[in-house]
């Protein structure tokens, strides 16, 4: 899935969005970039944060996925939300 | 597809040894199995292959493989189960391997792969096809879960999806034991075809690489009118509860005590009761028959009743044990929920830069290290696995409490609960201390990324699964450590019957005048440091070498006295071994009995647990965890003596 009409908001790093929030990935950097880019996790698509797990990190849903990042791994991951 | 072609299951050959793996014999068609963790790739690997197939490690590594034979149209092909990959684009020894063994400029590329891959989430398991296509490799596609999509309201039409991919489609779901005939079928057309010719990918870089392959994908799934409804799902409702905050890590700490408390507490009656059938019935059978054969009150007798016998029942006894936590993995792992318990434990196991999934076997390890070593499978990466390998054996299991009870009970009477819960407490910072140790040093290289884990839906454990993989991994450990349980029993029995100087005859020998007492005599110096420097205590350091069940019994053998009814109330035992720990740390027993139980805690467990070592992670690693372990024993044993000296 990727972005087609969004609102332009401020991208931010995912760590500090509220869950329920559909974000637009802008950029991904840092050591998780080559999975999360393998896992079809890239700039343009939509993700949606679904919620928060132990340990701070966030479950992320995108193309019928699920997939837990860390809290550090949800610092690398930059998105601006969506309508 | 469809297929007519017969399809029968046939076991692997003998030469295939469970813990390192020969090479495929010359002209056997070798099929490989990818696809992404949790994909579904090792149940269609069992569904292939049946009972007759091996896990073990790769020669020259430490990363397990899959090994079986499964017949299409008439041909004997060999089937390797790879190790979970999302790509190609390795990022630990077990890609690398799935990597280099698929190369198809490679030293034995496949004849054929076939990528297990999630109708449910098929752009990200298309991509590793997308890899694939790109090298001239025969490529089939496994296509599960199109009943999920379907479900969810989806749509895709798999004969769309193969012309859009080139490469042959197959719908299969090998939970429910359907399409390994059609699987057969395109693996039979596809050994009979020419290689095809790989994708051009036009990208530059590795990114650009990517997107190139996106864009494949996505194109291929257009064509294929790959619709998915992505409305939150059950799963999602049921992850709101198990890896939330705080819910998530009760909800982790009661499956983790129900898993101890069922390997524990269900197996014990039964470990009993298999223990009380050999050391019973069978031994007494077979002193009737050796007596029959006129074999009675020999050297013979003996050796057949104490050592085969013996080392037999102790091998068996962990059969009930091994077999509940087989089953329990395979259940935890076939519901999806072992991805959420790594989610959750994962911030506190980075501290020792391990995965979430690293705490499971720790804490099995406080009920018994076999089995423990045995779970280290869940972790991802070999070098994860080894070094929770080693680690595992400084878990205090239940067998090694009731030598502190005794002892705690005979030294500190009044503090016998604090010993105990100390050992515990000694064993967690034991297990810390090591892991941090060892992390600094050998494993510094050991990559610590955030994590990111794919989660698969939760769905029912099957029978089929769970009995199969159970199966397969106990029939695993009885091959690899069978032998060597045995064969120390036995060991241990030779050096307790010949007899050193003139008392006594091959057999008939008391400990003290035995090989064994001598060789104790001879070691027994090199603990005089820790205090415990007396022949009779260090000889059962051997016997808690082979099973630590045994000590109480040997020390009751050593003395020659009555072995106790209740480790709370050791009895004239209990005088005896006062009066060994007093003689040998010169009037400072406590200090000695403190240093005796921190090393009884972090020496090697049992000759069982080398045994999963060794089937694990390799004879040199379980030399070198040995000697880690006498190492640290030692070590630490001497300190606690030299300073409980000085405080007593």
């Amino acid at each position: 899935m990727t972005a087609s009409a969004s609102t332009p908001s401020p991208a931010a790093w995912l760590a500090d969005l509220p869950c329920g929030t559909q974000v637009c990935v802008d950029s991904v950097i840092g050591t998780t970039q080559g999975r999360l880019h393998e896992l079809g996790l890239r700039p343009g698509v939509v993700v949606r944060i679904l919620h928060k797990t132990h340990g701070g990190g966030r479950l992320l849903a995108f193309d019928g996925s699920r997939i837990a990042v860390s809290a550090a791994g949800a610092r690398e991951i930059r998105g601006a939300p969506v309508q | 597809m469809t297929s007519t072609s017969p399809l029968r299951k046939t076991t692997a050959p003998a030469c295939h040894g469970p813990a390192e793996q020969a090479p495929a014999d010359a002209g056997t068609p070798r099929i490989a199995l990818l696809g992404s963790p949790n994909s579904g790739k090792s149940t269609l690997f069992n569904l292939l292959t049946g009972a007759g197939s091996t896990v073990g490690n790769w020669p020259g590594t430490t990363v397990a493989v899959g090994r079986g034979r499964w017949q299409v149209g008439g041909t004997d092909v060999e089937v390797l189960d790879l190790p979970g990959a999302y790509s190609l684009q390795a990022r630990s020894p077990d890609e690398e391997l799935t990597r280099d063994l698929v190369a198809a400029d490679g030293a034995a590329p496949p004849s054929v792969c076939v990528v297990v891959t999630d109708a449910a989430h098929l752009t990200r398991s298309l991509y590793l096809v997308a890899q694939l296509r790109e090298q001239p490799l025969r490529v089939i596609v496994a296509l599960t879960m199109v009943d999920v999509v379907r479900r969810r309201g989806g749509r895709l039409d798999p004969a769309a999806l193969a012309v859009a991919i080139d490469c042959p489609v197959v719908v299969t779901d090998p939970r429910a034991r359907q399409g390994a005939a059609a699987l057969a079928a395109a693996v039979s057309t596809a050994l009979d075809s020419a290689v095809p010719q790989p994708r051009i990918n036009r990208g530059a870089d590795d990114l650009s690489r990517a997107d190139d392959r996106f864009t494949w994908i996505q194109s291929a799934l257009v064509a294929a009118d790959g619709t998915l409804d992505d409305s939150p799902t059950l799963s999602d409702r049921i992850d709101r509860v198990l890896t939330a905050p705080f819910l998530g890590m009760g909800a982790f700490l009661a499956v983790m005590w129900l898993v101890f408390q069922i390997t524990t507490k269900v197996a014990a009656p039964l470990q009993g009761a298999l223990d009380a059938f050999f050391s019973g019935p069978v031994s007494r059978g077979g002193s009737w028959l050796l007596g029959a054969l006129g074999l009675g009150g020999t050297w013979v007798e003996s050796l057949v009743v104490d050592g085969l016998i013996a080392g037999v029942g102790m091998l068996l006894t962990f059969v009930p044990l091994m077999t509940i936590m087989f089953a329990l993995l395979a259940v935890l792992e076939d519901s999806g929920y072992l991805a959420r318990a790594a989610v959750v434990t994962d911030r506190l196991m980075r501290r020792l830069g391990l995965p979430g999934q690293a705490f499971l076997p720790l804490v099995v390890g406080f009920g018994c290290n076999v089995p423990a070593i045995a779970a280290t499978r869940i972790l991802p990466h070999a070098r994860q696995r080894l070094l929770v390998t080693l680690l595992v054996p400084f878990t205090s299991c239940s067998a090694r409490l009731t030598v502190y009870l005794l002892l705690a009970a005979t030294f500190f009477p009044a503090h016998a609960g604090t010993v105990v819960f100390a050992m515990y407490l000694a064993s967690l910072v034991l297990v810390v201390g090591v892991g941090m140790l060892l992390r600094r040093t050998l494993w510094r290289a050991m990559p610590n990324e955030p994590l990111v884990l794919a989660l698969p839906p939760y769905q029912r454990p099957t029978w089929w699964v769970t009995s199969t993989v159970t199966w397969r991994r106990l029939r695993g450990f009885l091959q690899t450590a069978g032998g060597i349980i045995v064969a120390t029993v036995i060991v241990v029995w030779v050096l307790q019957a010949i007899p050193v100087g003139a008392t006594g005859s091959f057999g008939h020998v008391a400990p003290r005048d035995s090989v064994y007492g001598a060789v104790a005599q001879g070691l027994a110096p090199l603990f005089d440091p820790a205090g415990f420097g007396g022949w009779e205590i260090v000889s059962t350091l051997f016997v808690g070498f082979v099973a630590k069940e045994a000590v109480i019994s040997s020390w009751a053998q050593t003395y020659a006295v009555a072995q106790p009814t209740s480790v709370s109330d050791p009895g004239s035992l209990g005088h005896h071994l006062i009066d060994s720990f007093t003689a040998a740390s010169g009037g400072h027993a406590a200090a000695a009995v403190a240093a005796f139980l921190v090393f009884l805690l972090a020496y090697t467990p049992c000759v069982a647990t080398l045994a999963a070592q060794k089937r694990e992670v390799g004879l040199r690693w379980t030399l070198a965890g040995l000697v880690l372990q006498l190492g640290v024993a030692w070590v630490l044993a001497v300190v606690v003596f030299q300073i409980g000296r000085l405080l007593t």
